[in-house]
């Protein structure tokens, strides 16, 4: 029986679909009994559920400006 | 907007090799806003990471005539971004001060003291604090100015490669063997720095969200 220390460390490794499968069902059979390993999962989740909502600011216009710039020199190469 | 090897991006490519301003502007407005991000993990100034995009473009560029579709497009061009500002990084820490690149350090120990140690007599190695549900969280609330900003703020003090490992694969959401192939990481070592950043995120962003939940 997988101990909280063994799943706190293989929780990356269970979300990256990547344990093994006796990994996997030893790791769920954990989490199922306790509360406070599947407490941990969720905020793992909500973690990387946050950090794909981080939103995209534009360039900044002078960079935007400058990389024009520099590709219409790029295409006026021969 | 995905442009990947073969089908329309050949099309695509076809247009950027005529000149057509239209297609570099579309392709810059989608992926410069991801370059400067990742810019900023490797060097320390708002002007330098301009500089590493600017840079990372034109040598895109100049070696668009022998892209060979091997990998799509964004990744190729995150794989120059990522080399142009390591080379710049490196000039960077040459130059500066060691406490400037304090960043490169890590010994944070991921959970240490969160569990009872081994002799305990009943609950060894169990959870020694409250762990709360996060899922119960509205998702305007999880997804909120006050989170980003904390991202942000701690994607600052990461260790470099913790930083770069959770933007391509959280942020930018690539998959994890893209990430490995552009950071030249094996698939292990990537898990390992996604799982101390996402970790150190989780912990950043704690007092916010349980504030949030009423805690």
């Amino acid at each position: 029986m997988l101990s909280c220390v063994d799943v706190a460390d293989r929780i990356t490794s269970y979300m990256e679909g990547e344990l093994g499968a006796g990994a996997r069902i030893a790791f769920e059979e954990h989490v199922v009994i306790c509360p406070p390993c599947r407490a941990r999962l969720t905020q793992l989740r909500a973690t990387r559920t946050a950090l794909g909502g981080v939103p995209s600011e534009p360039l900044p216009p002078g960079l935007e400006a400058r990389l024009l710039e520099a590709f219409r020199g790029w295409s006026r190469q021969p | 907007m995905a442009y990947v090897a073969g089908g329309s991006s050949e099309t695509f490519l076809g247009r950027l090799l005529a000149g057509d301003e239209q297609a570099f502007a579309e392709l810059v407005r989608e992926h410069g806003p991801g370059m400067l991000r990742l810019a900023r993990v490797y060097v320390s100034s708002e002007a330098v990471a301009e500089e590493v995009v600017q840079e990372a473009w034109i040598s895109m560029l100049n070696a668009l005539p022998k892209f060979e579709g091997r990998s799509s497009l964004r990744s190729w061009l995150f794989t120059i971004l990522v080399n142009t500002a390591l080379k710049r990084g490196e000039r960077e820490r040459r130059s500066t001060p060691f406490s400037s690149v304090a960043r490169a350090g890590d010994d944070h120990q991921f959970d240490a003291g969160r569990f009872l140690d081994d002799g305990h007599a009943r609950w060894a190695r169990c959870w020694a604090t409250v762990v709360r549900r996060w899922d119960g969280l509205p998702e305007e609330q999880l997804l909120s100015t006050e989170t980003f900003d904390e991202i942000r703020r701690l994607v600052e003090q990461l260790p470099e490669n913790q930083a770069a490992v959770l933007m391509l694969r959280d942020v930018e959401q690539l998959d994890p063997d893209e990430v490995s192939e552009l950071l030249g990481v094996s698939r292990a070592n990537q898990r390992v720095l996604l799982h101390r950043a996402r970790g150190r995120m989780r912990d950043a962003l704690e007092p916010l969200l349980e504030r949030k939940l009423g805690g």
